[in-house]
């Protein structure tokens, strides 16, 4: 059904974006955040409009924007479709951007670039959302690179310190590489179809329906299936921080800390998990590439909590925790749970956005100290930011009725019908989470402030600004799991139902019992790491100490994280730099020579071609004006005043014409 | 005795001419007499000019377009001849203006005897367009010819200006005998003058032993037509005649005759043209195309050329109008009615331009006494708007867009090309292009020479030249944006063809 | 057959007295004497009609134009003209004093 309003629900924050971009400085701050907020509002009034009218006639909804690409055989629309899948991202996406928007106005109050924050912000909500609503690959492609670009813009905010430019750069660049594995995927699923089935088109529709006939391709030895779902997870690795491509993700957390909350929190880095569901049916058909997501997904979750531990930046470890829960939704797209993913996607995103952007109230509050180890005993200070907080910690670790533990349990659950080693991989790490997030609570607010005396003075709760939408947030996160309740109760399963109609959902066979049990299991191994964390960081604060340096060497490989980094640096960076100098010394002394050189030969060929210019052809022109004036005093000479001249010119005119008659008739 | 009747019923047509006759009369007794007055005459010549304007209007506009045969046969009139009656009645009263306002002719000439030669010139010229037999041929260029004469060598005390009378008169009379010649023959071999015989005549098979005695009266006859428009073989006598004439008869005498001789031509083409399958299939067809595709070229080229060098405004006018009598013969020769309504078109045209350029001499003669192309410098410095129009009047002789020589050109150039034949328009374009070069030169002395000259105007600049000037820029301008009813009406002259 | 006294002997010596007149103009100095040839000229050609209009039969020639009409137009122009030329020499004469058509050479270019 045809629907305008999905153009509408990007062209608000884009022409937003554009205006406040060009004329923000001179609008002033009010009319910006005002712009800038409500145009996120709309949209996601729109939004919800668009998501109802598609919930009450049950057809996907689709607005023909413009016919992009033309030829022979290829058409592709800049089109954008609702379906259920597509629907659930909208609602989050706006509806936290707008939360997220309207905390930025408070948080970003200080700040000199005030209006470029905010229409990158809002560049980055349309770019998402044709990412989400698009519905051909060429077009999410768009929304693809788009997210990626205002992502480096807004980690590279604070340009003028080195190292956040050189993280936006990074995330960049490593994104980049995500991109062309994604490319390949993408076009070799555009040839495979084309060559087998005929069929030249991005759109996801049209795949879905032809995607048997490719069955039988093979492209590097590998099924045509396997390897495209390879590449294009490999694309969502870069995407959404996974093993190996998560290294940005960290560093990102240079930017200001709504960014984080938006974007690597609740947006961006989901898109890989949204491609993922988006192509259900591709990835259902290469179990080869369900296996490596799954365990790729299981080892960066665990991978990324055991670095969390270790973190003392308050940012830092919410940035790990991130890639954790982004490797729990690998992990249940890898085993088939489509919807399980995609119900975590949407339960992160509310309590991860609570968690950073009560983060980003702490640490507006303490003055901009991010470093966890000189805070303490912040929650009489900041009473409303520490309830959310715990609201926020509680959710992460699966308590129940949290939204956290609904979408954990049901992880879990799909985890153990499918591999056990799965299934202890990711309680383990769901300790590791608990203990972690508790962790940084307690040493966030219990305990003696540790701050400096100038900051201690400065404690304030922050405006209403920011504390609304985290209040909203908090109560999303208490409410926002209780759309799919685990099969043993008797409530509603709303959310799979929902997305049955885009997405493959499986309901794994197994006694309510066992569900029960492993629920049971779960908010146990919870409860225990928090109290153990309780223990490390409240009653016995000596405790992290003495562990620490009892396993020195397992604590250095956590806290310089795996030196992951150096061996990227080693392996690929400094290889690619020295290869760009000896590049360049080349072009130097062999192009640039060849350049010079030619441009002698060409000062040649230039030089005799002015001569010819100058000599033949302005001499034939001179000669020809030289015959002219010749023939022209000829003339003049023939009229020399004697009548007797004239008129024998007379009868010799006569003469000629008569010899020109016999000339031509004879006698 | 019906031609007695028939002659008296002729002048109902022919009353104006007969009226320009009488008038000339009138002012030759009167400024025989009254020799102090020149008005009257001037005066006298004035009304009936423009009496036989009107009437020459009258009979374009409101008559429908018929010929009649006047006078026998002598004299045809049909639609041509009413368009050239009208234009030649605007030549004279031009012509009697510009001498008015030449203040050289005022003072140094016998004044009052202008108006009566001028419109029995003006008779002699209609005769021109109208001739339908050999003998009206012969008789109105005689008509035009020997007034001019005078006019040429009239100026007091002027060696030069009684040199180039003789000249002309020599010359003149020597084309008209070798004409007559030609005539002569051309009656004998037919038996009879008359145009419409000869018409039929040709039209069965006549004796083709007598055709080289045909080729070669032919030959000569329009040899001595060539005097009359100054193309080769009979151009010799144009620069020195132009050079040394009063100027307002400069003026006239480069379009008046020019044009009518143009006409006569036509009239003489038309005995092998009316029937278009007959000028191809008959050999003097063809070699009267050929004679004319030769004679056209040959004068444009040494027109053209021969302008190359001129220091004298009058002289490079002289050449020039050789030239354009190159063009006319251009269209002449295609010998197809494209081709005649051409040379028609290009002659109206060129009558504004020509007769604007002359305006522009005799004021410059008025303010520096001479008509040294130098002194346009500081002409261009003292009266810049007119030099303006003078350079609308030269990029138009050019055949230069935006002004309605283009027009002329345009046409000329389309239907020699359309009748293949492509070394007459190679050689045309040739010349059009040598012909700019020595246009541009005046203008290139009058706006870039950068020369500082002390000679100051002598006179105030008299409103009446710029009047005209400007009259005779108008049409040179917007032909070509309108040019539409020029060629309805050229259509409709040349309908009754 | 040529013979005596026929059209062709008429225009043999309209054709010679042509060439005479031709001869005179283009020969001559004096300018009285170039108007001399040239009465010759116009002369030849009157001749030329009168004996076309005498040889050629009636059913030819139309009532319109006989030859002796013609040669009358001839000689009646050709008086005109000298005229009108010898006015003219005359004017010349007064200023240079001499008939001699080299002196009447000046325009030239």
């Amino acid at each position: 059904m045809e629907n305008n309003a999905l153009l509408w629900i990007i062209l608000f924050p884009l022409l937003s974006s554009i205006f406040i971009r060009l004329y923000g400085k001179g609008v002033g701050r009010k009319a910006v955040s005002l712009i800038a907020c409500s145009s996120v509002g709309v949209s996601f009034v729109l939004a919800v409009y668009a998501v109802l009218a598609f919930a009450s006639d049950h057809q996907v909804q689709v607005d023909h924007v413009f016919l992009w690409l033309r030829t022979d055989q290829l058409h592709t629309w800049f089109r954008l479709s609702l379906d259920s899948l597509s629907a659930v991202m909208i609602c989050v996406i706006t509806g936290v951007g707008t939360l997220i928007h309207v905390y930025s106005t408070g948080y970003m109050h200080h700040e000199k670039a005030f209006e470029r924050y905010f229409a990158y912000l809002n560049l980055f909500m349309a770019m998402m959302l044709i990412l989400v609503l698009a519905d051909n690959f060429l077009l999410m492609f768009v929304g693809w690179e788009g997210v990626g670009l205002c992502s480096y813009l807004l980690i590279g905010f604070y340009y003028q310190d080195h190292k956040n430019a050189d993280a936006g750069k990074k995330a960049f660049v490593v994104n980049r590489v995500g991109d062309f594995a994604f490319i390949v995927g993408l076009l070799s699923l555009f040839w495979a179809l084309g060559t087998q089935a005929g069929v030249w088109s991005f759109d996801f529709a049209v795949i879905r329906d032809h995607i048997s006939s490719i069955s039988s391709v093979q492209i590097l030895g590998l099924s045509a299936f396997t390897f495209i779902s390879l590449m294009m997870f490999i694309g969502a690795t870069g995407k959404s921080a996974q093993i190996p491509l998560y290294v940005w993700l960290p560093d990102a957390m240079a930017g200001p800390t709504p960014v984080s909350a938006l974007i690597h929190a609740a947006t961006m880095v989901t898109s890989g998990i949204y491609m993922i569901c988006r192509l259900s049916f591709l990835f259902d058909a290469a179990p080869v590439t369900l296996e490596v997501i799954s365990w790729i997904g299981g080892l960066t979750a665990l991978f990324a909590a055991t670095m969390a531990l270790v973190q003392n930046d308050i940012k830092k470890v919410l940035a790990y925790s991130t890639v954790s829960q982004l490797g729990y939704m690998f992990l249940a797209c890898g085993v088939g749970a489509y919807a399980s993913g995609m119900f975590h996607v949407v339960t992160h995103a509310f309590f991860k956005a609570l968690l950073f952007l009560g983060a980003g109230s702490v640490i507006h509050a303490c003055s901009h100290e991010q470093d966890m180890r000189k805070m303490g005993g912040l929650r009489k200070s900041l009473p409303i930011t520490f309830w959310i907080f715990v609201i926020g910690t509680l959710a992460i670790s699966g308590m129940f009725p949290f939204a956290g533990f609904f979408s954990k349990d049901e992880i879990l659950w799909q985890l153990w019908n499918h591999s056990k080693y799965l299934w202890f991989l990711a309680i383990f790490t769901a300790g590791l989470t608990s203990f972690y997030m508790f962790r940084c609570l307690f040493m966030t607010f219990w305990g003696e402030c540790k701050l400096d005396a100038s900051s201690k003075a400065a404690l304030h709760e922050s405006p209403p600004s920011m504390t609304i939408p985290l209040i909203t947030l908090a109560v999303l996160s208490c409410v926002g799991g209780w759309v799919w309740w685990p099969g043993f109760m008797p409530l509603t399963q709303f959310f799979p139902h929902w997305l049955e109609s885009s997405v493959i959902v499986r309901h794994p066979h197994g006694s309510h019992f066992a569900e029960l049990l492993l629920t049971a299991l779960s908010l146990l191994v919870a409860l225990g790491s928090a109290s153990m964390a309780y223990v490390f960081y409240v009653s016995n604060i000596s405790l992290p100490q003495k562990c620490g340096a009892k396993c020195k060497a397992l604590y250095k490989v956590f806290a310089n994280l795996y030196y992951v980094d150096e061996i990227y640096e080693a392996l690929f960076v400094r290889p690619c730099k020295s290869l760009s100098k000896s590049l360049s010394v080349f072009d130097q002394k062999y192009v640039d020579g060849f350049v010079n050189g030619m441009s002698k030969v060409l000062r040649l060929v230039v030089f005799i071609m002015g001569s010819i210019d100058r000599f033949i052809v302005d001499g034939l022109v001179h000669f020809f004006a030289y015959l002219t004036k010749t023939m022209g005093i000829w003339v003049q000479r023939i009229q020399n005043g004697h009548i007797q001249m004239y008129l024998a010119v007379l009868v010799t005119g006569v003469g000629f014409f008569i010899a020109l008659y016999l000339g031509y008739f004879g006698l | 005795m019906n031609w007695v009747a028939d002659n008296i019923q002729s002048f109902a047509w022919f009353w104006p001419e007969a009226l320009l006759a009488l008038g000339s009369i009138i002012c030759l007794l009167l400024s025989a007499f009254y020799r102090k007055n020149v008005h009257i005459s001037f005066g006298i010549a004035t009304v009936t000019l423009i009496a036989y304007i009107c009437v020459g209007f009258y009979h374009l506009f409101f008559c429908d377009s018929g010929s009649s045969n006047l006078f026998v046969g002598h004299v045809k009139l049909d639609g041509l001849g009413q368009l050239l009656r009208v234009l030649f009645g605007f030549l004279g009263l031009i012509t009697m203006h510009m001498g008015f306002v030449h203040q050289e002719t005022r003072k140094n000439i016998h004044f009052e005897e202008i108006p009566s030669f001028l419109l029995v010139i003006t008779l002699g010229m209609s005769m021109m367009a109208w001739a339908n037999s050999l003998l009206m041929v012969f008789l109105a260029v005689e008509m035009v010819s020997i007034p001019s004469y005078i006019l040429v060598g009239i100026k007091k005390s002027d060696r030069f200006s009684a040199e180039a009378g003789i000249k002309y008169l020599l010359f003149g009379a020597f084309a008209s005998g070798v004409m007559l010649f030609g005539i002569s023959y051309l009656y004998g071999i037919f038996g009879s003058g008359d145009f419409s015989i000869l018409m039929s005549l040709l039209d069965s098979s006549f004796p083709m032993s007598s055709m080289g005695w045909i080729a070669m009266s032919l030959v000569c006859i329009f040899c001595g037509v060539a005097y009359k428009i100054a193309a080769f073989p009979s151009h010799m006598w144009c620069p020195d005649v132009y050079e040394a004439a009063p100027s307002p008869i400069t003026s006239f005498l480069s379009v008046g005759p020019k044009v009518a001789g143009v006409a006569l031509i036509l009239r003489i083409l038309l005995l092998w043209g009316q029937n278009e399958n007959l000028s191809m299939d008959q050999e003097i067809g063809q070699f009267l195309q050929r004679f004319l595709i030769f004679m056209s070229a040959i004068t444009m080229t040494v027109g053209n050329l021969g302008a190359l060098g001129q220091v004298k405004m009058k002289r490079l006018m002289a050449y020039s109008s050789i030239a354009h009598a190159g063009y006319l013969l251009m269209g002449l020769a295609c010998f197809s009615t494209q081709g005649f309504q051409a040379s028609i078109i290009y002659f109206l045209i060129y009558f504004f331009m020509n007769v604007g350029c002359f305006y522009i001499i005799v004021a410059m003669e008025n303010e520096y006494g001479s008509d040294d192309i130098q002194h346009f410098t500081i002409f261009a410095k003292h009266f810049p708007l007119v030099m303006a129009l003078m350079t609308v009047f030269l990029f138009s002789l050019v055949g230069l867009p935006p002004f309605a020589g283009f027009i002329g050109k345009f046409y000329l150039f389309s239907v020699v090309i359309e009748q293949k034949m492509y070394g007459l328009a190679v050689i045309a374009a040739i010349n059009t292009a040598i012909s700019l070069f020595y246009y541009a030169k005046i203008l290139k002395t009058a706006y870039f020479s950068g020369e500082d000259t002390d000679i100051q105007p002598q006179t105030s600049f008299s409103w009446s030249i710029s009047l005209m000037c400007i009259l005779m820029a108008v049409p040179t301008v917007f032909l070509l944006l309108q040019w539409k009813p020029l060629l309805t009406l050229v259509e409709k002259a040349s309908a009754s063809l | 057959m040529i013979e005596l006294g026929g059209l062709h002997s008429y225009l043999v010596v309209g054709a010679f007295l042509f060439c005479a007149g031709m001869a005179c103009v283009l020969l001559k100095r004096n300018v009285i004497h170039m108007l001399m040839g040239i009465e010759l000229i116009f002369n030849a050609s009157a001749i030329n009609f009168i004996a076309f209009d005498h040889f050629n039969s009636m059913e030819l020639s139309g009532q319109l134009m006989s030859g002796q009409v013609m040669g009358l137009f001839v000689i009646v122009l050709a008086a005109a003209e000298a005229a009108v030329a010898l006015a003219l020499v005359l004017a010349m004469f007064q200023m240079i004093k001499t008939p001699n058509i080299d002196d009447m050479s000046k325009l030239k270019g």
